[in-house]
């Protein structure tokens, strides 16, 4: 019998014309001053040992892919347990009518807790967790490509939920709906820290969605392996793409939300109050410009989960990828136009009515194409019925029921009546559960052997789907009714004998089936460990690269990474099956410098461009979100000094993290036929940090765009108070302007100095001139606000926010700008490596735009007094 | 033959899924289903009662059960008497075991009521001290915040029917 | 001599439901629901179906399936259904020049009421009156926090948000009694922020109105004038009026005619001496987060008085 390992390798197909020449210049560049070497002490480290994860409390500092992955699994996983019995915990309360298991306050904290838990500490988180496991072997690269920035969200998410679940300990949990509407949460509705512990526990979670982000797509256009185009991505890539450019720009609104309520809670400024020009209807707009895009950015994931397993259950390629892509990238867009559904009862004008509800019907068509490429797959041919498969199908019947009640509540006078009441409870839990909840459970019992090398029970898998099925239908179908019915949302208890009193018995009777299946996936999960059979060799008959390697992979991902030629690599490709996945030809076999590496890519045709470097395990990230959470702690318990301390932290954890410079310069053999030989880490537009650049400035002007919203929402709604503000000091404003004008010049220099490899001694004058600058700009923004009290008017205080947001970026920059000069003073960074300067001058266009803007605003607005 | 099994039990199962989602639709008592349903529970609880009353007067040893006796309201119904609590609105001032929504701290809680000695803290505990409390309560305690509600003395007698049913609170 | 209790809150207070309408808004609202739900089931069963035809047929899909049931059945369904609901929301909506005005404010907990406020300006609290047949415009407000004023038989729900006024336009078609309640989570007793709309014929309301308009029906005999004396005495008058009796006071609920209504603690418990006398003997423990104090320093005599005398404000 013939082991077709021992065969000679197929045919290595004809080269593309991508791969003829090295970018230019790479040649050219002499390695002088480029590390060309190990970091102390991994010199002798082959291969394995470079990537392997440290183990014990060393742990800790690990920065790789599939550790802090799985930790989001981990961590989301227990808070949507902990909000899960919140859940039971209000089903029990409404189980009969006047009950008295939990009292008012009580109740209003049970069901705020349950909502902001499952909305910010489980469901994105857990989609974050898949997203960052799951994309590098996916794209056939050896880790994300910014890792440090991984573990740092993670940290920043766990400590932020930390702080969250804290305030039940201190009797302050927040209990103000998950929503958090004003003026009910400001200081004077709601005293005490209850909101404070939601509002800066949550922020500081969310800046695990936001790095999240920026990691993801910079990954997926940045370090596909050679051959992967975009349009030979998994379909679940696009998904994540998407997604995290939905996050890029819908998080933003929420954070800023946040910090004007919790400014106006500390420091008293009148945003939402409205004897002051302020409008409660404000934090409504912008919660709402985050909520919406929020469930979207909830459902897709589970989507393209559901978009990759089911073809592996049919066994042929997604019906429809095109279609697909296209819905996708539709949805993505669309979900920013449908905020104001969930404000038809505030009093919205007719024609908005109107515009809102088409648009929220129209989102059901991009929904529609992506079920029907679903359902097409089906067909091709005969699919089998694995426990996955089970959620998959329940998907179908749950989401689908789901998306059609949607459809109803986006007729305005349905709305009307149904709004805040129990059809609502109804719509978005069959749409959340159903959409996400449920392919997350197949995606788990899909994955997990590729977590833990073993099978989950398929009876066990079936009972868990059966009764979570069941109970979900049993506890939520009828609520369509109770709410119909007319009983409201966020009551904490109801009269007897309106026609509610079975409703809800029924419901809480459903609530338990439902836990009860989830307790049997927990039962079934622990068992499986030592119990479980062995997975074989890409146990579903997959195509896609994740499961190359018998499971489990290890911590590497690819030993060489492969030519892709197809969406299914592992059913077009024999060449990746036909020997062991340690010895498939392909890129980075070598590992001359005992560096940690992989292929980056050109964002669209998937051309190999340059050799990423990527970190090795480091403390640093830990140490920068403690000081954040010191930081945000020590607010909440107003300790302004440990907050100093914190922030001092912080910064020394950012400065460690960003010493070490890049080993932009050195060129290398990758590895790909015929000598290919790239440059590691570029520095030009192809450059990973570049693309995450640009998605941290996108971000930045989200946070800008919605403090503009404020002011032009205020200014539009409250045109009295706003004329009747303050204007600030014009001729400070004039130079504001005049000097952000400099500081475009003097960030496009920089850059334009490192493209075209000027002296290090011009950029680093370059630097200073510009951090000084920078700081002038400071100070005549702050000249110019000085006559407007931020307390006078809503209007006011926006203003000056403004002012602080501009600030904050111009503290960045002056830190950065010096950060460089001293770098190169040092003689820390060689000629070659200027990355940082690259980065720099757009980060310092982009605040030139925003400070230049902000400027202009100034000059017209308010009234002179 | 598993797959048949399989096929008759998960019909089942969605049947009682389906009945319970059904029942739970439903109005109780409107209709005449329901008022059928209503009488039939009147009957049988009355019938229920006689038994376990016999049952409880100590048949076994032949002797007569004088407590109880002693608190046998004469023409008193307990679960009118109830219903008669709610429509007054003593539960705003007391906990009453048994009564929808009755939680007030104004006055005493009466979970255990059969069992005291004293109501009011004025008149002995017994059928014809409760009855004339109930019906004006200042008469008897002329400091007492529980108001003269105008009580007739037939709902008086079944809502102290009701009071001599709650034991052991 | 059977006297029929009342057993069911919906005896007392009414229906509030939106399946149960007896409104003009509502009524539209019932029939685009009914239609919505026939339609979208159809559609449910239809998906269901043919994701288990996908499943038993081997025979591959065609693009035009995809064409067809994610793109042209949607747009169609969605377009009549825009038509549809367009429609009924401005025949909803259609204001009314010869409407009855009230103006409504909400606040935690309660509901202030002032019918015709630029004519007869007659204020009430909690239970409103209404005439059959006759389009009434309601003017929403608020004192404190959002709440959203809801009664499913009658019309949909408008919130009520501090610095502005909504307007919602309903007309009542059959006399009864309905309940509503507050549909923005507004904090602790917003579970207990509910209230009754009562339907009268038209000549009926408008009796009612002038009625209510005049000076409370005060101490009608010699031993309630203690009661009065009690509300004075103890400073009630200094957030509830009673015309006739104390005047000026807006901080609390109108108690002209207390008595009269069907429900204490805004549609929450039965208007009856005994609600009345734990009301105000311990309002917080049944109404947690009210504003009114628990007036327990009452004396046994004083606080009988008292409730007896607001409950036959009549």
């Amino acid at each position: 019998m013939t082991d077709a390992r021992h065969d000679p390798p197929p045919a290595v197909p004809p080269r593309s014309d991508a791969y003829e020449t090295a970018p230019k210049g790479a040649r050219e560049t002499a390695p002088k001053g480029a590390r060309e070497t190990a970091p102390k002490g991994a010199r002798d480290k082959d291969f394995e040992q470079v990537w392997a994860t440290p183990d014990g409390a060393r742990a800790l500092s690990s920065v790789s892919h599939r550790v802090v992955g799985k930790r989001f699994l981990i961590t989301g996983f227990i808070f949507f347990l902990i909000a899960g019995i919140l859940a039971l915990l209000v089903r029990l309360q409404l189980m009969v009518p006047e009950n008295t298991f939990l009292d008012s306050e009580t109740y209003n904290q049970v069901f705020t807790m349950h909502g902001t838990i499952m909305m910010f500490l489980f469901a994105i988180p857990m989609l974050e967790g898949f997203a960052v496991y799951l994309i590098p072997l996916m794209i056939g690269a050896r880790d994300l490509v910014f890792p440090r920035l991984g573990a740092f969200g993670y940290y920043c998410y766990l400590f932020g939920g930390i702080i969250v679940l804290s305030s039940f300990v201190f009797d302050a949990a927040p209990a103000g709906g998950w929503f958090m509407y004003v003026p009910l949460s400001t200081s004077q509705y709601t005293q005490g820290l209850s909101a404070d512990f939601w509002l800066i526990g949550i922020t500081l979670a969310e800046i695990a969605s936001v790095t999240a982000a920026i990691e993801i797509i910079a990954s997926i256009l940045c370090s596909r392996a050679p051959g992967m185009s975009l349009t030979r991505m998994p379909i679940l890539m696009w998904y994540l793409l998407v997604t995290a450019f939905m996050i890029a720009i819908g998080f933003p609104p929420l954070i800023i939300g946040s910090i004007l309520l919790e400014a106006e809670r500390l420091l008293g400024l009148p945003f939402f109050d409205i004897t002051q020009g302020g409008d409660p209807l404000l934090w409504q707009h912008l919660f709402w410009l985050f909520g919406h895009p929020e469930v979207y950015i909830i459902f897709l994931p589970g989507a393209g989960m559901v978009a990759t397993m089911l073809p592996v259950f049919v066994g042929k390629p997604l019906f429809g990828y095109g279609f697909a892509v296209a819905a996708v990238v539709t949805m993505g867009f669309l979900s920013f136009g449908l905020w104001a559904h969930h404000m038809f009862a505030t009093g919205l004008p007719i024609l908005s009515l109107s515009l809102f509800s088409a648009a929220s019907t129209m989102v059901a068509v991009p929904t529609g194409v992506q079920i029907f490429c679903f359902i097409a797959t089906l067909s091709l041919a005969r699919p089998r019925l694995t426990v996955p498969m089970y959620f998959i199908l329940g998907f179908l019947f749950i989401f689908v029921l789901g998306g059609l009640t949607g459809v109803m509540l986006a007729a305005v006078p349905f709305n009307l009546q149904a709004h805040d009441s129990y059809f609502v409870v109804a719509h978005l839990h069959y749409v959340l559960i159903g959409g996400f909840v449920f392919p997350m459970f197949g995606a788990l019992y899909y994955w997990v052997p590729h977590f833990t090398g073993r099978m989950m029970s398929e009876r066990l898998g079936k009972w868990a789907f059966w009764l979570m099925f069941s109970g979900f239908n049993l506890a939520f179908f009828m609520m369509h009714l109770t709410g119909l019915r007319g009983m409201p949302r966020r009551i904490a208890t109801y009269p007897a004998d309106l026609g509610w009193d079975r409703l809800n018995m029924l419901s809480t009777f459903g609530a338990f089936v439902l836990a009860a299946g989830i307790a049997v996936f927990i039962v079934d999960f622990f068992r499986h460990r030592h119990a479980g059979p062995k997975a074989g060799h890409d146990p579903w008959g997959a195509a896609t690269l994740e499961w190359l390697h018998t499971p489990v992979t290890p911590d590497y991902n690819f030993r060489a990474i492969p030519e892709i030629r197809s969406r299914e690599p592992l059913w077009d490709q024999p060449e990746l099956t036909d020997r062991p996945a340690t010895e498939i030809a392909g890129a980075l076999r070598d590992n001359a410098d005992h560096r940690r590496e992989t292929i980056g890519c050109d964002p669209v045709t998937g051309a190999p461009v340059q050799i990423l470097r990527l970190p090795h395990p480091t403390w640093f990230p830990l140490i920068a979100a403690l000081g954040l959470a010191v930081l945000f702690g020590a607010t909440l318990a107003s300790l302004y000094w440990l907050s100093g301390v914190g922030a001092g932290i912080a910064l020394a954890g950012f400065t460690g993290w960003v010493w070490e410079p890049s080993d932009s310069g050195a060129v290398r053999d990758s590895g790909i036929r015929d000598g290919l030989e790239l440059p590691v880490n570029v520095v030009n537009r192809h450059s990973h940090l570049y693309v995450g650049n640009m998605a941290m400035i996108l971000i930045l002007f989200a946070l800008f765009a919605s403090l503009l919203f404020a002011g032009m929402y205020l200014w539009n709604t409250q045109p009295l108070s706003a004329d009747a503000t303050q204007r600030p000091a014009r001729i400070y404003a004039l130079l504001t302007l005049g000097l952000a004008v400099v500081v475009f010049t003097l960030s496009w220099m920089i850059s334009r100095s490192v493209l075209l490899g000027g002296p290090l001694m011009l950029t680093a004058m370059l630097n200073v001139l510009l951090a000084v600058i920078v700081a002038g700009v400071a100070l005549t923004l702050t000249l110019a606000l000085v006559p407007v009290d931020p307390w006078s008017s809503a209007f006011a205080a926006v203003g000056w926010t403004l002012a602080a947001y501009i600030g904050a970026l111009l503290a960045v920059m002056l830190y950065w700008t010096l950060f460089n000069a001293l770098r190169k003073l040092v003689g820390a960074v060689g000629p070659g490596q200027g990355l940082p300067d690259f980065l720099l001058g757009s980060f310092g266009k982009a605040a030139a735009v925003m400070t230049a803007i902000t400027a202009a605003a100034f000059l017209f607005a308010g009234t002179p007094q | 033959m598993a797959r048949t099994k399989a096929y008759a039990v998960g019909i089942a199962l969605t049947g009682a899924a389906l009945a319970a989602m059904v029942w739970s639709a439903g109005r109780p008592g409107h209709g005449m289903a329901a008022r059928l349903v209503a009488h039939l529970a009147v009957v049988a609880d009355a019938a229920f009662g006689d038994v376990a009353g016999w049952l409880r007067s100590g048949a076994a040893d032949g002797q007569p059960d004088w407590a109880s006796a002693a608190q046998d309201v004469w023409q008193g119904d307990a679960d009118r008497g109830a219903a008669l609590m709610v429509h007054y609105g003593c539960g705003s001032c007391h906990v009453i075991p048994g009564v929808t929504g009755a939680r007030g701290s104004v006055g005493p809680g009466l979970g255990g009521f059969a069992d005291r000695a004293y109501v009011g803290g004025v008149l002995p505990n017994e059928p014809a001290g409760l009855v004339r409390w109930l019906i004006d309560p200042p008469l008897h305690s002329p400091q007492t915040a529980m108001p003269d509600l105008g009580v007739d003395e037939a709902d008086a007698r079944d809502m102290a029917a009701y009071l001599y049913t709650l034991r052991g609170g | 001599m059977e006297r029929d209790i009342p057993q069911s809150a919906l005896d007392i207070y009414g229906a509030q439901s939106a399946l149960e309408p007896a409104g003009f808004g509502a009524a539209i609202v019932f029939d685009l629901t009914f239609a919505m739900t026939v339609a979208f089931g159809t559609v449910f069963v239809g998906v269901m179906l043919l994701v288990w035809l996908a499943w038993r047929r081997d025979r591959p899909a065609r693009h035009w399936w995809v064409w067809s049931g994610g793109i042209v059945l949607p747009v169609v369904s969605i377009l009549v259904l825009m038509v549809a609901s367009t429609a009924a929301l401005v025949a909803m909506t259609r204001s009314d020049d010869t409407a009855l005005v009230v103006d409504v404010t909400g606040h935690q907990f309660w509901w202030d009421l002032v019918y015709d406020p630029d004519g007869l300006a007659v204020r009430d609290a909690n239970e409103m009156v209404l005439p059959a047949g006759r389009p009434v415009t309601l003017r929403l407000q608020s004192a404190d926090v959002i709440h959203s004023f809801w009664v499913p038989s009658l019309s949909g729900k408008m919130d009520m948000i501090p610095g502005r006024v909504n307007t919602l336009t309903l007309t009542a078609t059959e006399p009864g009694r309905y309940r509503g309640q507050c549909a923005e989570f507004c904090g602790l007793s917003h579970p207990r922020m509910a209230f009754e709309v009562v339907v009268l014929e038209p000549a009926a309301f408008d009796r009612w109105l002038i009625r209510t308009a005049g000076e409370a029906r005060d101490a009608a005999r010699p031993e309630l004038l203690r009661g009065r004396q009690v509300f004075i005495d103890y400073g009630c008058a200094a957030c509830h009026a009673v015309r006739g009796v104390a005047t000026g006071a807006r901080l609390g609920p109108d108690l002209t005619r207390v008595g009269a209504r069907g429900s204490l603690g805004a549609g929450m418990w039965r208007m009856n001496q005994g609600n009345l006398a734990g009301w105000i003997a311990d309002v917080g423990d049944m109404k947690p987060g009210a504003k009114m104090p628990s007036y327990n320093h009452l004396s046994g005599p004083d606080l009988r008085a008292v409730s007896a005398w607001l409950v036959s404000l009549k």
